[in-house]
């Protein structure tokens, strides 16, 4: 508590060196936010839980996110623009959905759907701790991935969301812990850097789904992402494609297609009865030919 | 013995053109379907999707060889007569041949494909070859398809479309390198696809 009120009194002195600049417009009042919450050693510890609140925001990472335009009392309180803040301000409980789900300009991106996948999820309906949005994103660093990004990047990012709690050294799931749940996977690094987490562990359908699944509800049938039905199909075969499109253009994307995927094409059915059927075909030939040779030699020799 | 110029340098140019597309074609793509390991993943899928792009500008060339010649004229159905001569080409190749029939068909400048053949042939080149085509090109541009088709992945009905077109083609193509044997000689129908002179007793 000691440690925090000396924080509090460094922040109150950078913020005093920049009050005559005044507010003009919301990037000026963020930098002044940031003065204090750009330090990364800016965090005290809850006197009733012991936990450590950590108030660090990345200023990099912040003003390239998808909310860098927004002042931050637009989703924090307005008791922030005072300082010292007041002692209320810890109470401040955030919901992302307060401001997007009511927004029309916010309905592409199925908020509603995402809220209602999300309270199915195994995080909130198993999970001992209490997940929120911001278990997973971090809204001072959240930017929503663009056709056109590098796709090893997105995957990269987005694992590493998962990764952050299910690979934590000294948490229950660990790497190893990890290794050993995906031992039934095939060749496991080139998936897990290839393709999301979420790909398997969330239902398949035509959107992302927030509702996370346990894990013996996960894909674990390599069928189901590598031939019909395939979750790959429809999320990441066009997106793959419309990718490579604009990085590489027309020719490069017909010829290289990297998009494909081995099995997509496969079904057991048609693959059976079509090599029946060729089956035939190549005896039926055979025996005709056969037939011509043995009736013509006869026709010969009767000659 | 007499013969017949029936092939001119540009059909027997797409048609080896085309014959060795589709070599190339049925090798890497059963790799692709089957995952193979005979060549790299990468690879294969240069392969088959250069020799694809290859085999639609031959069958556009066939499109517009066929405007610009005469060769669409073999492939017009004269309907009259179209079964009995259906009927006597399937029997000749069912039984008749086996018995040393003379072949009811006569080759000429006029016609150079027999009933069978010639539906057979319009049947791949106007019908499979335009749904192997666009499916494969579908396979290479699918932002342009809807995400689902009659509660369907539509990539998916792309590729069983392209699969089973392929499976067809595959069956096409081994009973037609069956049938040229059923010539004058074995070798006689392949020596004209090459010389482009038929020969042959009937003429």
């Amino acid at each position: 508590m000691k440690n925090f009120k000396y924080v509090k009194i460094i922040a109150f002195l950078i913020l005093l060196t920049n009050f005559h600049t005044g507010f003009a417009n919301t990037t000026e009042k963020t930098e002044n936010c940031l003065r204090c919450h750009s330090m990364e050693t800016l965090a005290y510890r809850d006197k009733n839980t012991g936990e450590v609140i950590n108030l660090y925001v990345n200023a990099q990472q912040y003003k390239q996110s998808n909310h860098k335009n927004l002042e931050c009392t637009t989703c924090h309180a307005a008791e922030h623009n005072e300082y010292p803040h007041p002692a209320s301000v810890k109470q401040e409980q955030l919901y992302c959905l307060d401001c997007h789900k009511e927004d029309s300009k916010f309905i592409p991106y199925r908020f509603t759907e995402i809220e209602q996948d999300f309270n199915h999820s195994v995080h909130v309906t198993e999970s001992p701790y209490k997940f929120s949005c911001f278990s997973c994103h971090n809204p001072h660093q959240f930017k929503i991935s663009q056709v056109g990004e590098d796709l090893s990047k997105i995957i990269g990012y987005d694992n590493g969301i998962c990764l952050n709690c299910h690979a934590a050294t000294g948490q229950s799931k660990s790497s190893a812990t990890l290794l050993k749940s995906h031992q039934w996977l095939p060749n496991p690094s080139l998936h897990w850097k290839h393709v999301r987490c979420v790909e398997c562990h969330t239902p398949a359908g035509e959107h992302f789904s927030h509702k996370i699944l346990p894990s013996e509800k996960s894909v674990k049938n390599c069928v189901e992402c590598h031939s019909k039905e395939a979750t790959l199909l429809t999320r990441l075969y066009k997106y793959r494609s419309q990718e490579d499109l604009q990085e590489t253009g027309w020719l490069n994307q017909a010829v290289f297609n990297r998009a494909y995927i081995v099995g997509m094409s496969r079904n057991e059915t048609i693959d059976l009865w079509s090599l029946i059927i060729l089956g035939f075909t190549i005896l039926g030939l055979l025996a005709h030919g056969l037939g011509r040779f043995f009736t013509n030699k006869i026709r010969s020799n009767k000659k | 013995m007499t013969q017949i110029y029936l092939y001119p340098i540009w059909t027997r140019l797409w048609h080896w053109t085309n014959a060795l597309l589709f070599i190339i074609l049925i090798g890497s793509g059963a790799s692709l379907h089957y995952g193979t390991d005979i060549l790299a993943f990468d690879t294969m899928i240069l392969i088959h999707n250069s020799a694809g792009i290859m085999l639609t500008i031959a069958w556009v060339i066939f499109l517009l060889g066929n405007l610009i010649t005469d060769n669409s004229k073999h492939y017009r159905i004269q309907l009259k007569g179209l079964i009995t001569r259906l009927m006597q080409q399937s029997y000749y190749y069912g039984i008749g041949i086996f018995k040393g029939d003379a072949h009811p068909f006569h080759v000429s400048a006029e016609m150079k494909f027999n009933t069978l053949q010639q539906l057979t042939y319009i049947g791949v080149m106007y019908g499979l070859m335009p749904i192997l085509i666009i499916s494969g090109l579908l396979f290479l541009f699918p932002t342009y398809l809807p995400d689902q088709f009659m509660g369907i992945g539509s990539i998916w009905i792309v590729a069983i479309t392209h699969l089973i077109i392929a499976y067809l083609m595959v069956i096409f193509i081994l009973s037609h390198i069956y049938i040229i044997t059923t010539g004058e000689t074995v070798f006689s129908n392949l020596q004209a696809m090459i010389t482009g002179w038929h020969k042959g007793k009937d003429l």
